[in-house]
């Protein structure tokens, strides 16, 4: 009898790491869900179009500071050091430590605007379940995604650099309630029309909300023109109405 | 998972006085999810399409009477995934219970590229059967919701494709190509993530005789229990048996929406166990609901075995 006990004692001794190691992947998928304007597109300031540029899918992990923003190298490295992409590769140096995920090509924006795909793999330990998801979308030329599967140990992700930042880049941040990290095996898409003004978090971060779609904001260079320019159409508006009403 | 009903009766047609006839078990079972994350199975095979005995020459065997268009594999060469569509399950010997997917017909012929070459020369009793797709179960009256709801078929490579609805048909993860074609192979499953709550049918046969479903290793495969009606308790599966003593585990999650581990199931070469192998009881023992599924982690390729709920 007490033999017997030895033995399963030793049994469970030696098969112990066998069957921590036969456990189940523990990995999800995270889908971006922007093929076209009824999913919800992500436009650019002006509401067009996107064909050049990319989306990070990730966790922010410090605080959400609403000062910065706007899309400046400055602020492009306040968010790049707290972002963790979930599929950054998992070890290495020069890059913030991710989840492991694959990176699919249709991440970077078509011709047609659209987003799709899902990155699969992604290590639950880094994104466990509940994790609050976010897309860091990018207008920007000349910069792609590499695409990369699951467990990679190359970086998929472009670094923006301060000239991209002369080059009229434009960004949305965007969440939602629904982008939760699944349940280990599960997936996530995350759509873009899900970002609603009944959202209780902040939704969209910067960018603004057009219904289904949603829009980018541009440099600040380009919206202080904007707002030059709007300004003297107003202006210009008041003083011919006035002229106008001078000559009646 | 509140499952509504489910009715199994037994199709009398060709009955009659003072015969022996087995008569196919169909059915229906209905599942209301709530949302949150699940392990489906659907538990039913479509009808036969054929049946019978025959020898297995170069991995093909004779027969008559079939449609090439029903059985072939899908041939798509605008970007849709293609598929098996068939598959021709062994009912006798060694590899009986065991399913293999026809990958070309004649008039005349299937044949199977997976069949393994000891079965060359054998005579085998078969039966073969459409899959059952994710069309099938997924359809847009479930209340599906489209580009959110999520389907993952865990592949035998380890990988795994998603599936959402989108314009009224299932696709792949880009939303645009068609794939609700996509088979649930008898006795595996899906994992769904829901945002709200679906109604889900199946309908089909009840399989009277055994499934062995295979496993492969670096892969969270899907094994449900080929019993749409009621729980299956591990200690009256076949589970014990199945699993490589010490090594191979099941999980069993909570079919709640909730997705949280409910037992790990491990084996001492016969008995299922706990993961302190000790053997489970009747008492003790976790149970996989109907339409829900264990996830297996297995170390070498295998089959895990499902005993049929009805006698043949």
């Amino acid at each position: 009898m007490k033999n017997k006990r030895i033995m399963k004692m030793w049994a469970l001794f030696l098969f112990l790491p066998l069957v921590v190691t036969s456990l189940t992947q523990a990995a999800i998928s995270i889908t971006i869900a922007s093929p076209n304007s009824t999913s919800g597109l992500i436009l650019d300031s002006k509401s067009q179009i996107v064909t050049s540029g990319f989306a990070r899918v990730g966790k922010i992990t410090g605080t959400i500071d609403l000062g910065k923003k706007d899309p400046t190298f400055s602020n492009y490295q306040y968010w790049d050091s707290i972002f963790v992409d979930v599929n950054d590769p998992t070890t290495g140096t020069g890059t913030t430590l991710g989840g492991g995920g694959s990176t699919p090509a249709a991440w970077n924006f078509s011709s047609a605007g659209a987003l799709s795909s899902s990155s699969t793999g992604v290590l639950s330990a880094t994104f466990p379940q509940n994790t609050q998801l976010y897309i860091w979308a990018f207008k920007v030329s000349g910069k792609t995604l590499t695409t990369t599967s699951a467990g990679s140990s190359s970086v998929s992700i472009p670094a923006l650099d301060a000239t991209d930042f002369t080059n009229g880049v434009e960004w949305a941040l965007l969440t939602a309630d629904e982008w939760k990290a699944p349940a280990d095996l599960g997936t996530i898409s995350l759509v873009i029309s899900q970002i609603t003004a009944a959202d209780t978090i902040q939704s969209p971060i910067f960018g603004s909300d057009l219904g289904a779609s949603v829009t980018m904001i541009p440099e600040p260079s380009t919206s202080v023109l904007m707002s030059i320019g709007l300004a003297l159409l107003l202006i210009k508006g008041r003083k011919t109405k006035a002229l106008k009403g001078f000559n009646s | 998972m509140k499952r509504i009903f489910a009715l199994i009766f037994a199709s009398l047609s060709g009955l009659s006085i003072a015969q022996t006839v087995s008569t196919p078990v169909v059915g229906f079972s209905k599942y209301n999810l709530s949302a949150g994350q699940y392990v489906f199975s659907p538990g039913f095979t479509k009808a036969p399409v054929n049946q019978g005995s025959a020898v297995i020459t170069t991995k093909t065997i004779s027969l008559s009477g079939v449609s090439t268009t029903t059985l072939a594999p899908t041939s798509f060469t605008d970007g849709r995934p293609n598929y098996p569509t068939s598959y021709i399950e062994i009912l006798s010997g060694t590899y009986s219970g065991v399913a293999f997917d026809i990958t070309s017909v004649t008039s005349s012929s299937v044949s199977s590229a997976d069949f393994p070459s000891d079965l060359n020369g054998q005579n085998i009793s078969y039966v073969i059967r459409n899959h059952v797709t994710l069309q099938d179960v997924f359809t847009p009256d479930t209340g599906f919701a489209e580009y959110s709801d999520g389907i993952t078929v865990w592949n035998s490579d380890g990988s795994s494709s998603l599936r959402y609805l989108a314009g009224g048909i299932i696709t792949t993860d880009d939303f645009t190509t068609p794939a609700g074609h996509m088979p649930i192979y008898p006795g595996s499953g899906v994992i769904l993530n829901i945002g709200s709550s679906v109604t889900l049918q199946t309908t089909g046969q009840v399989k009277a005789t055994m499934t062995k479903v295979p496993v492969y290793p670096n892969v969270n495969n899907i094994v449900g229990t080929m019993n749409p009606s009621s729980n299956v308790k591990v200690t009256s599966s076949l589970l014990g048996s199945s699993l490589a003593a010490y090594a191979d585990s099941a999980v069993i999650y909570s079919n709640n929406g909730g997705f949280s581990l409910l037992a790990y199931v491990f084996s001492d070469g016969s008995s299922a166990t706990d993961d302190s192998f000790t053997p489970y009881t009747s008492l003790n023992s976790p149970s996989i609901s109907n339409g829900s599924a264990a996830i297996i982690n297995v170390a070498t390729p295998g089959y895990v075995t499902l005993s049929s709920p009805i006698s043949p």
